[in-house]
């Protein structure tokens, strides 16, 4: 105790010193706008770099907790990502337009179970009636056409593609309007046939065919294929044509099925034709 | 004895401080160009002052020259400096052997040392106050280069005073 008097008594004067230059930097500070503001700074830069060390060291200590938080964050972002939702209801909806009704809309969809080798080639698509899928839906691919849906469950439902002896489909070439149906001979995948088409106009290779829109399924201009050869019947005037197929039933994966809103309507003028047919020939 | 060393330290107090903010703050010797002449004030004060006052002195000479400058804080900063200077190791430069002097001159100490402690002592005083006044390590060598020229300029003038105003005998 009475050395810590000394050592104060000796060293007053240091004490003093201190005080005395603390005043004068109290008047600086006060006083100069400058100064004080890059003091001001300066002081912030220190703390700021002493804080800085400090954090990266006391983070590892919240490492545990922060590691919590961002697993919970990702949990919660990855519910919100698309794939975690399976689709509950309809996709599509109509929008209530006055001068243009729409007639078809698409429905997109993923192959689940595909064949194309068989005699009779159906297609599993993961859209049901639940999406608003029915039977009778025409089903596209982005290179051309598929099929038609046969059957549908809740979730699902089969397409009877182009690739069936029962598949019949109206089409036309592209360049000349002329008009025929598509079938399919049960051999190659790649290739399908063309019957009906009038001789009346040549057909040239390559020459594109497109959905004719004939039908109440398929909408006009859907690719079908393209002109492989074609020889004239004996006895009449059309051509069996050998067409390469647009699609490529061996790599589809996502398809489009083509909801026609007015299918109804023109069921219904089908179904009242096909009464004047049966009557008449009830009469005969 | 005692009373006249007061009186002349008064003396010299306020004459050295009226010289410097009625006088030289109002020359205009250069830009940034400011001698500080004042500071012969602390340098003339006796060697074996008592360390406390000569701090308080210091700090009051300093202070009286800002508020007459209107930069309140940094002469007052440097002059206070100096004076823990003068007690650190500035008496030890002129006091030879062992003897005190009463007022350090050009009369009463040798020429040469007295010359040293004058320019190190206004050097450091100068170096601080143009450090305070820029506060930026940046411009070290612009402040060191005004550093070299208004300790030159104060030397001179420190010098001029002496040989005007001091007699062979201790004032």
């Amino acid at each position: 105790m009475n050395n810590l008097l000394i050592f104060f008594k000796r060293y007053s004067h240091i004490f003093l010193f201190i005080a005395l230059e603390a005043v004068a930097v109290i008047l600086i500070v006060q006083n100069s706008y400058y100064q004080s503001s890059k003091l001001i700074s300066w002081c912030n830069s220190i703390a700021g770099s002493c804080y800085s060390q400090v954090s990266s060291v006391s983070g590892y200590f919240k490492l545990a907790e922060t590691n919590r938080q961002l697993i919970s964050e990702n949990a919660r972002l990855r519910e919100q990502l698309e794939s975690s939702y399976i689709q509950y209801n309809k996709k599509v909806f109509e929008v209530n337009d006055t001068v243009y009704k729409r007639k078809y809309s698409y429905i997109e969809a993923q192959i689940i179970k595909n064949s194309y080798n068989r005699r009779c080639n159906y297609i599993m698509i993961n859209k049901g009636t639940l999406h608003g899928v029915k039977t009778d839906m025409a089903v596209m691919s982005p290179q051309g056409i598929v099929g038609i849906v046969v059957n549908t469950t809740r979730n699902f439902a089969t397409v009877m593609s182009v690739l069936h002896p029962d598949s019949r489909n109206s089409v036309k070439v592209k360049r000349t309007n002329i008009s025929g149906s598509l079938v399919w001979n049960g051999k190659d995948f790649r290739y399908g046939t063309l019957i009906d088409i009038p001789t009346t106009h040549k057909l040239r290779k390559n020459d594109t065919i497109i959905t004719s829109g004939f039908s109440q399924e398929f909408p006009e201009g859907i690719v079908v294929g393209f002109v492989e050869s074609a020889t004239q019947n004996s006895g009449d005037g059309f051509y069996t044509v050998k067409i390469r197929l647009a699609t490529d039933f061996n790599k589809i994966n996502f398809v489009y099925v083509i909801n026609n809103s007015f299918y109804q309507e023109q069921q219904i003028l089908n179904r009242q034709m096909e009464e004047c047919d049966e009557q008449q020939t009830d009469n005969q | 004895m005692n009373s006249k060393l007061i009186i002349n330290n008064t003396l010299r107090f306020v004459l050295l401080i009226a010289f410097q903010v009625l006088v030289l703050n109002n020359v205009y010797l250069g830009v940034d160009v400011s001698p500080v002449v004042y500071i012969l004030f602390i340098l003339m004060l006796p060697t074996n002052c008592n360390k406390m006052l000569l701090l308080i002195l210091s700090f009051v000479a300093g202070l009286c020259v800002d508020m007459f400058s209107n930069s309140l804080g940094f002469h007052t900063f440097a002059a206070t400096f100096v004076g823990l200077l003068r007690i650190v190791f500035a008496n030890r430069i002129i006091t030879q052997d062992d003897r005190e002097i009463e007022t350090p001159s050009i009369r009463t100490a040798d020429m040469k040392q007295f010359s040293f402690y004058t320019i190190i002592l206004t050097a450091i005083y100068n170096f601080i106050y143009l450090m305070l006044v820029s506060f930026d390590m940046s411009e070290i060598f612009h402040v060191l280069f005004l550093t070299l020229v208004n300790t030159l300029v104060t030397y001179v003038i420190i010098l001029m005073l002496q040989v005007l105003f001091t007699r062979k005998r201790d004032l």
